[in-house]
């Protein structure tokens, strides 16, 4: 009769055992409910605006500088298949004041912010008057310059050089166009070494100039 | 000598209980997050050192944290534009120190804040920037 089971008291341990596991359980779901909706969503936000400030993607020119002609890519596809947002989850990102996507109702949420500049481009012409030996001023964030000579039959530019550095050359005469990539950190001073009398108009330069404005990336999440 | 012996079922459902409790209140209360980091602060300040730190230099040197950290001199020289520059990025409500080898560029960092910080390492030392909301 040692540590016999008697059938009353193993019926009792049951039901003690299966009551405290329900109440268990019951308690221990209300609070990961209560506690873990702000924090997804912040931690869904904090997710999104680095996937969309960090370097290397299609959106960004270099880590946090947004690309702003690209904005327009921006939209619930884009969320929905290569930021992978659940499709239950409503998302806004704004820059500035301007509401790039809006999936969904937001209605409050957990908002993360991040601090960005925005990029554009300005396409700039110059027509330098070459003959006096002076330099063209490319200013700096330029990374690349597009040169048009189409000297006249009577003269001819031989040397191109952006700063110390010849970048094109030819003896006999360069005409046609030619891109040339120059350092993106200094301002570069273009000088042309020609021959004869050149006209304004035929030396072109074409860049594109970035400006860059300071914005701020606000990601909301309501999930 | 039945006497004086507790059931074993009751003795397992007693252990089971504890077991069970102990396992409902770890989840109720949950594990103590440390609260030492505010994520938003950080990334303010994160984002502020990437984009100086990938900035060309004013003068002389790679980047224009670089150009801060190396030397007395051009912390002198930029310190004025770089305090501009912090202030142009980051919003109103956000205070900001720099410290350098060569010296501190912002706010004085009150004591008890919960600040943001971002280390940049620069040829010449590291760079650190501390945000905090004022």
């Amino acid at each position: 009769m040692r540590a016999q089971t008697t059938l009353p008291v193993l019926g009792v341990a049951l039901v003690l055992i299966s009551a405290v596991s329900l109440i268990a359980v019951q308690a221990s779901s209300s609070s990961l409910e209560r506690a873990s909706e702000p924090a997804l969503d912040r931690a869904t936000a904090i997710a999104l605006s680095e996937r969309l400030v960090s370097n290397g993607t299609d959106l960004t020119v270099r880590a946090n500088v947004l690309n702003r002609s690209r904005f327009d890519r921006i939209d619930e596809r884009f969320l929905r298949e290569n930021l992978s947002v659940r499709n239950d989850t409503a998302v806004r990102i704004r820059v500035g004041n301007r509401t790039l996507v809006e999936s969904g109702a937001v209605a409050g949420g957990t908002s993360f912010e991040r601090i960005v500049l925005t990029r554009t481009t300005q396409r700039r012409e110059r027509y330098p008057t070459v003959d006096a030996g002076e330099a063209v001023t490319i200013p700096r964030r330029v990374t690349a310059v597009d040169i048009t000579l189409a000297p006249d039959p009577n003269a001819s530019v031989r040397t191109v050089l952006a700063g110390d550095r010849v970048v094109l050359r030819n003896e006999s005469g360069l005409a046609g166009q030619y891109r040339v990539r120059i350092s993106r950190f200094v301002t570069t001073p273009m000088t042309f070494d020609a021959i004869g009398t050149l006209d304004r108009g035929d030396v072109v330069l074409r860049y594109a100039a970035p400006v860059t404005r300071k914005a701020t990336l606000e990601v909301t999440v309501d999930g | 000598m039945d006497r004086a012996q507790i059931p074993l079922p009751v003795l397992e459902a007693a252990i089971g209980v504890v077991l069970l409790t102990a396992l409902a209140l770890l989840l109720v209360t949950g594990v103590p997050s440390q609260n030492t980091a505010d994520p938003q602060l950080e990334a303010y300040a994160q984002d502020v050192a990437t984009l100086l730190g990938n900035e060309p230099p004013r003068h002389a040197n790679e980047t224009r944290l670089s150009e801060l950290a190396a030397s007395p001199g051009a912390f002198e020289r930029e310190q004025a534009a770089l305090q501009r520059r912090i202030e142009r990025l980051l919003t109103a409500n956000l205070f900001y120190q720099v410290q350098t080898p060569h010296g501190r560029i912002g706010h004085r960092l009150p004591q008890s804040v919960r600040t943001g910080s971002a280390t940049v390492p620069t040829a010449h030392g590291p760079v650190t920037i501390r945000v905090w909301y004022g």
